[in-house]
């Protein structure tokens, strides 16, 4: 029977087909894009979110902050120390315009972070009024200089005691701002120079598409 | 022995005075301000325009202030994703030409103030030329991202 004989390859075929389709259809799903490019986007987002190594650090009140303190939120850390005169005050109003900006339902599911880099100067009671003057939600935080160096390494953050003479230093540091998802994951960097409202557009755009993971 | 001595003097003052007159008309300093800051933060930033009003080259070699410890040039410089604060030992104004010192640029570091520093206060510096001209005027303390960026200084010269 010539339907009989053709029945099986036919079958396969468009069981082939069809697990094609379906395979390609689900990474499609899996593997989500955000429609605008690095560039245009003001960030350069991970193509996949990576798991944080488990740390411990201290707050603004010297309570532990580990990566559960990340969770259920979206962070935006920014890593400077309080003797810097520029950059990182400058940064930090960046932040507070941003933060000002955000739609309070966005607002409500973010958390600004100061991390100093500097903890033999940066106590966190100085920590903590150095960042409140700024906004009073924002965190700080910082740890032991271990701690300090392992958590900005697996962040790709880097930084470095420069002499200034008499015992005195100032430090060089990474300008980025580097965004954790609520699952503790590192999902996107804002390199500098910062724009708060080019930030915020960014940021949103980002927090929209993730929403639902 | 009397009338050398006046002689003398008014010689001086003259010269002291022209000295002020030529110093005013070649640098001018505009819009001098100090980010408002926590009271914690040791070291603040000082902002202003330096002109240069002369047809010559001047270099800044210098800054000072009684209000502070210790004020140093510097200039934050973005190099591969770090932030790195680089001091300047002397900063060239071509004739006619100024020089902006703005966040995340060339800036004053001032550190350890000596008195309190809040919103309105005023500051004293002074801007010293390696030819050794200096000018003093004032900075105020104002938050960052106010829009009233005009002038808020005043100098004289020496």
């Amino acid at each position: 029977m010539p339907i009989k004989q053709y029945l099986t390859p036919i079958l396969l075929a468009v069981i082939t087909v069809l697990s094609l389709t379906g395979g390609y259809w689900v990474s499609q799903q899996t593997q989500k894009r955000l429609p605008r490019t690095p560039d245009t986007l003001g960030a350069t987002v991970v193509p996949e979110a990576r798991e944080l190594i488990p740390f411990e650090l201290i707050n603004q009140d010297n309570q532990a902050f580990t990566q559960e303190n990340l969770k259920h939120k979206w962070s935006l850390i920014f890593f400077g120390f309080t003797h810097c005169p520029d950059i990182c005050p400058s940064t930090l109003k960046t932040l507070q315009t941003f933060w000002q900006g955000l739609s309070v339902p966005v607002r409500n599911k973010t958390q600004i972070i100061f991390m100093s880099v500097d903890p033999k100067r940066d106590t966190p009671a100085i920590m903590k009024e150095y960042v409140q003057f700024f906004e009073p939600s924002f965190v700080a935080i910082t740890g032991k200089l271990d701690q300090v160096t392992a958590f900005t390494r697996s962040l790709g953050v880097m930084y470095e005691y420069v002499p200034q003479g008499k015992g005195d230093y100032s430090v060089n540091h990474s300008a980025q701002i580097t965004l954790i998802d609520p699952q503790a994951r590192l999902r996107a960097i804002f390199p500098a120079p910062h724009n708060p409202n080019e930030m915020r557009r960014s940021y949103n755009e980002i927090f929209d598409f993730y929403k639902k993971d | 022995m009397l009338k050398n001595r006046f002689t003398v003097m008014l010689l001086l003052a003259t010269g002291l005075f022209s000295q002020i007159v030529m110093a005013d008309k070649s640098i001018e300093v505009s819009d001098a301000w100090i980010p408002d800051a926590p009271s914690v933060a040791k070291v603040r930033a000082g902002y202003l325009t330096v002109h240069n009003n002369s047809k010559a080259v001047i270099t800044i070699s210098h800054f000072s202030s009684p209000d502070f410890k210790k004020t140093m040039l510097h200039n934050t410089v973005l190099k591969d994703g770090m932030v790195q604060m680089e001091a300047v030992d002397q900063l060239s104004i071509k004739p006619g030409g100024k020089v902006d010192f703005k966040a995340e640029s060339y800036h004053l570091m001032l550190i350890n103030p000596k008195q309190k520093l809040y919103n309105g206060k005023k500051v004293k510096l002074r801007i010293h030329l390696k030819d050794g001209k200096t000018s003093s005027f004032t900075a105020v303390v104002r938050r960052r991202g106010e829009s009233n960026d005009n002038d808020h200084s005043q100098h004289d010269m020496k």
